[in-house]
């Protein structure tokens, strides 16, 4: 497999205007200075509670929104300014999973007619019956005549997001955004579908951009992990370090929250950082975190620290470590 | 610790065009005074349909709906709707329904919301059920200008304090909160828990509490329910359904959970849940069984005692 | 298998519902009327509705046959004496060169009500001859009613119009010193007893003779006669004072109201659709200028601007049509369309296929619209009655096509005929049902549809 990235971004900034017309210009800040590579076969998680930024994030990268300032550089072609009719060649390498499977899938196509869209837009060539029927194989959907003529509400949670996955696979692209792709699923189904992904992922090669909150099924399915905190990365590094040893204190945080299927837990209230991130509207000053941070210092409050790296690929940014 | 709540032998089952779907058959369970129950298991195996049948909010379409609900000695199944509606419903019982955070009424502020169940079934005029909702968004962890917001002002984790606190209005002794943190971020989902632990050690509650997710339950559960296919398979306290469970679908809930603590590999369960307007004949879980035998293919596994207080519904643990 | 919101749950709302059943019934049977109007009347006679002469058999103004069976007296029917029925003796007398020829025909009248008309038409089958017509009734009086030459060719005699042959009956009743009532018609007198002075009058059942005695100079001449004896029923509907079958008008308004309802109500509503849905999928300066159309399309006042047209111009009905869709491109559905199609526009599914690459206008039409269908399907049932009415609006105000038998035509003619003042009931009411009618159907099938449509759109 040919080393080297896939997709370069740079200083990624995406910022919405609110506007006021009394006040001056207000920013949505959902994206704010955001940087990493993404190899070629390798899974990225991005980690990060709603108002993150992350799924912002995953959509500039696919173009479905136009970046503010900065640059998205994809197999070595600038893309941030190409303007949608001039990435036809783009929609079919870099596609997309969405976190809700019943709203993903148009109600009205049954899943043969999901499957085929991607196909006669694209104008593919090969019989669209046979790749509609090994898309839907490497989904294990089988067998496969029970479901193709199946609309989505006949369908379950699990059954639906691999019609999803299938369609997103069917073009062969080589980059994949999964917007949350397990999170409206039954618990005991995540898995099953993480595999499934890192199974597809073994076999054709895909880059993935594994965004979610839960970073507990990271482990599973991401080679590399960024923690987004208010728009910006808070952590990198790969799975193993990050996740054995976090440093910045709201991976700390992320990691503490998970619950475990202990029956001690109820006797005893779980250790949390309490609010909620802020309003991309309204980032507080110095280090976004601190008014959530348990090892706040004063210069935390008056300068924002600067993703650096720590040890070899591991980066933070925290003034708890200069 | 006595009994609050009885169920026995709970029926739903409602019509729809390609049959009656029997979303829940047969369930029963004990809720004791001051604890928690949990009710676990996938999506549409009827745990939320137990819930709704509980506190009596049915569908259009219901064709059976049957059994026993006592509720501190009285069978409450056998009041009409309106008695229910007036005595039970929301003052004794109330609930926290699934995505209700979504429900709010996006044109009125949070803080008449809350006081609308005072004002309609404690009487109480605009005024004091208004102060009253403000003492009921501080007992939930909210400040005191939410009461002036709109929803769409309000973050998720706001959104679901509200919820709470219109379920707490009439001072209930069991509160159903089915999936309350399901749409919510993993560090506000533990504030919430960290709340419902407050709020029952502090207001005297008694929880029905729905998930599919059993990591999430252990934070609150006393007692655990595990549903199949709209039927009871397991029942017992948590530290046995944790640490020895018995139903091979038990067994596999707990180790479907993603987890950062240990390495090991996880498993999945293959297939899909049943249909519940045909479901398999014999145990309704045997198809996805990996110790499915002759028997579980023919006849039913009934719900019975195997150690005490412990009940298991599985032809591996004899009749 | 069914789509959420698709072509099933639209039939099987309807089906369900009692109105559903109830409208669809209700079409059903005008739909049957429909078919009935080809199988039974055929268009040759549809298309004699203007031409006087075809009708000439028919009674003017007669009521609905099937009101006998509730009415003791029973109305009576049109007696049509044909010249087959007529016994014809002819003879030549050579000493004065003259043809005697005598027509004679009997007929039995068991009514109770006296005739509405009577006339009696002669072909004269040679230069000329000269005529005496006589009436004679059942108890032998023996009425001339008529004397004097005929030209060749066909001659009709009025006789309950002519004021000679009201002359010609006082002469002959005053001979035979019986009563000569005044302010009384022939087709009264003649069946009636004139030998006392009568209050009320009732026509004398029995067998009534006509004879017919022409005298020619040309020895071939030859005379032909037909006696009609209008009765005052006819027919399922009535006739009109153009004697017209009004069961034809009705049955052949039937398909002309429910294409007119349906075209109008179809081509409206898609394209109000289409423009609406259109308007906010592109978005942008589109989206502004056809809203701003859109709210000066509905400011417009529809009726009287197609009154105006109609008395300008002397429009048919298909032009009326065109001219209806025409002010109505923009309209409620534009601006409904347009916020559903916003709604559907946030769906993911959407965003899904621009991320695999499908054109706007791909999705618009395969994606967007069909998600549409239930919603206008139901807006164009709602909308037939309207149309249906429109229709009928502008005929009774005159301004619809002259031509058509449309519904609207037959009710603006009984107006202008003296429906209303004479008590023509039937004339008015069997139109009006219909009219009403087919908008009850539409209404009750869109109301059932409703449920489908609302719910669903909720819902999602």
């Amino acid at each position: 497999m040919p080393t080297g990235n896939l997709l370069e971004v740079r200083n990624l900034r995406v910022w919405f205007p609110i506007r006021r017309f009394f006040r001056e210009a207000l920013f949505v800040r959902a994206v704010d200075d955001v940087s990493f590579d993404l190899r070629r076969g390798e899974t990225l998680a991005i980690v990060g509670e709603s108002g993150s930024g992350k799924t912002t994030l995953g959509k500039t990268c696919l173009k479905l929104i136009e970046p503010t300032s900065g640059s998205i550089i994809y197999d070595g072609k600038d893309i941030t300014r190409v303007s949608n009719k001039d990435l036809g060649w783009y929609r079919r390498e870099a596609q997309i999973i969405y976190q809700d499977p019943f709203s993903s899938l148009n109600p009205f196509f049954t899943v043969y007619k999901t499957l085929e869209e991607p196909l006669i837009v694209n104008k593919m060539e090969g019989d669209r019956s046979e790749l509609i029927y090994k898309a839907l194989e490497d989904v294990k959907l089988t067998p496969v005549e029970e479901f193709i003529g199946k609309y989505p509400h006949m369908l379950s949670g699990g059954q639906r997001q691999r019609v999803a996955i299938a369609r997103a696979l069917i073009l062969k692209p080589r980059f994949v955004v999964a917007d949350e792709p397990v999170s409206m699923l039954d618990v005991s189904v995540r898995i099953e579908i993480l595999y499934l992904l890192k199974e597809l992922q073994d076999r054709y090669g895909i880059s993935f951009l594994y965004i979610t909150h839960d970073i507990a099924t990271v482990k599973y399915f991401s080679d590399r992990i960024g923690i987004m905190y208010a728009g910006r990365f808070v952590e990198s590094g790969s799975i193993r370090t990050v996740v054995s040893d976090p440093l910045h204190p709201y991976t700390k945080a992320l990691i503490d929250a998970i619950p475990d299927p202990d029956p001690r837990n109820r006797f005893a209230e779980r250790k949390v950082i309490p609010g909620e991130p802020p309003s991309p509207i309204n980032i507080p000053p110095g280090c976004r975190f601190h008014p959530r941070c348990p090892y706040a210092m004063p210069i935390c409050r008056e300068k924002e620290p600067i993703l650096h790296e720590v040890e070899k690929n591991r980066y933070v940014a925290c003034w708890l470590y200069g | 610790m006595e009994d609050l709540l009885k169920v026995r032998d709970l029926k739903l089952y409602y019509r729809t065009r390609r049959g009656i779907v029997r979303a829940v058959d047969d369930v029963s369970f004990d809720l004791r005074r001051g604890e928690t129950l949990a009710i676990v298991g996938e999506s549409g195996c009827g745990k939320s349909s137990t819930a709704t049948a509980i506190i009596r909010i049915l569908p259009r379409n219901i064709d059976t709906y049957e059994g026993s609900i006592i509720l501190d000695g009285v069978d409450v199944m056998k009041l009409d709707d309106g008695r229910f509606r007036e005595e039970v419903a929301w003052r004794r019982i109330s609930m926290v329904f699934q995505g209700a955070m979504n429900a709010l009424n996006p044109v009125m502020k949070v803080g008449f919301q809350v006081a609308e169940p005072l004002m309609v079934h404690s009487k109480l005029s605009r005024s004091e059920a208004l102060s009253k909702a403000r003492e009921l968004l501080g007992l939930v962890g909210l400040p005191s200008f939410v009461a002036d917001r709109y929803p769409h002002e309000l973050s998720g984790g706001m959104k679901q304090r509200v919820v709470i606190a219109m379920a707490l209005a009439l001072n209930p002794e069991i509160v159903i909160l089915d999936e309350p943190t399901s749409a919510l971020d993993v560090i506000t989902q533990a504030n919430i828990v960290n709340l419902l632990k407050k709020l029952k050690r502090e207001e005297s509650l008694s929880y029905i509490f729905i998930t599919h997710d059993l990591a999430l339950a252990s934070e609150l559960a006393d007692m655990i329910v595990v549903m199949y296919g709209g039927k009871v398979v397991e029942y017992g306290t948590a530290e046995q359904i944790y640490l020895d469970p018995k139903h091979p679908y038990s067994q596999k809930l707990l180790a479907s959970i993603p987890t950062l603590r240990t390495d090991k590999k996880l498993e999945f369960i293959p297939g899909a849940p049943p249909d519940l307007v045909s479901p398999p004949p014999g145990c309704r879980f045997h198809p996805r069984c990996p110790y499915a035998m002759p028997i579980c293919r023919e006849k039913e596994p009934i719900l019975h005692e195997v150690e005490k207080n412990r009940y298991v519904a599985c032809w591996l643990y004899g009749e | 298998m069914s789509r959420p919101g698709g072509l099933q749950d639209v039939v099987d709302a309807v089906l369900r519902s009692k109105t559903g059943i109830i409208g669809l019934s209700i079409l059903i049977a005008i739909t049957v009327l429909s078919t009935l109007a080809l199988v039974y009347v055929p268009f040759d006679v549809a298309r004699e509705w203007n031409n006087p002469s075809f009708w000439q058999y028919n009674p003017r103004l007669a009521l609905p046959s099937w009101v006998n069976t509730f009415i003791s007296g029973k109305f009576p029917e049109t007696i049509i004496i044909s010249n087959d029925s007529f016994r014809k003796y002819s003879y030549y007398l050579d000493i004065a060169g003259l043809k005697y020829c005598i027509l004679e025909a009997e007929f039995l009248y068991p009514y109770k009500d006296f005739p509405s008309e009577l006339r009696l038409s002669l072909y004269v089958d040679t230069e000329g001859a000269f005529v005496t017509i006589r009436w004679i009734q059942p108890s032998g009086v023996d009425i001339i009613i008529w004397k004097g030459s005929f030209k060749q060719g066909l001659n009709t005699v009025y006789i309950s119009r002519q004021i000679d042959v009201r002359e010609y009956i006082r002469d002959s009743l005053k001979r035979l010193n019986l009563t000569v009532p005044s302010m009384v018609n022939p087709e009264v007198i003649l069946f009636m007893d004139n030998s006392v002075a009568h209050s009320e009058f009732t026509p004398v059942n029995g067998r009534y003779k006509v004879r017919v005695e022409a005298v020619s100079s040309d020895p071939y001449a030859d005379i032909k006669a037909e006696l009609i004896v209008y009765g005052k029923v006819y027919g399922l509907a009535g006739t009109d004072d153009k004697r017209r079958d009004l069961f034809v008008g009705l049955v052949w308004g039937a398909p002309i109201a429910l294409a007119f309802g349906l075209l109008a109500a179809v081509a409206t509503n898609f394209i109000q659709t289409l423009v609406g849905s259109l308007s906010a999928w592109y978005g942008g300066l589109i989206d502004e200028v056809i809203q701003r159309i859109t709210d000066v399309y509905m400011i417009i006042p529809f009726l009287p601007i197609l009154i105006t047209i109609s008395v300008i111009y002397r429009i048919d009905i298909w032009t009326l049509l065109i001219v209806v869709v025409g002010l109505s491109l923009f309209g409620g559905a534009t601006k409904t369309a347009r916020s559903m199609t916003f709604q559907i526009m946030g769906e993911q599914y959407i965003e899904a296929a621009i991320s695999y690459g499908a054109s706007r206008r791909r999705i618009l039409f395969l994606y967007i619209l069909p998600r549409l269908m239930p919603y206008t399907m139901a807006n164009i049932v709602l909308s037939v009655p309207g149309y249906v009415f429109l229709e009928a609006a502008l005929s009774v105000l005159g301004l619809g096509d002259p031509m058509m038998p449309t519904w609207g035509k037959i009710i603006s003619d009984a107006y202008s005929g003296g429906a209303v003042v004479h008590g023509l009931w039937w004339w008015i009411l069997l139109p009006s049902a219909l009219i009403i009618l087919t908008a009850i159907s539409f209404a009750f099938i869109g109301l059932a549809l409703d449920k489908v449509v609302n719910p669903r759109l909720r819902e999602r």
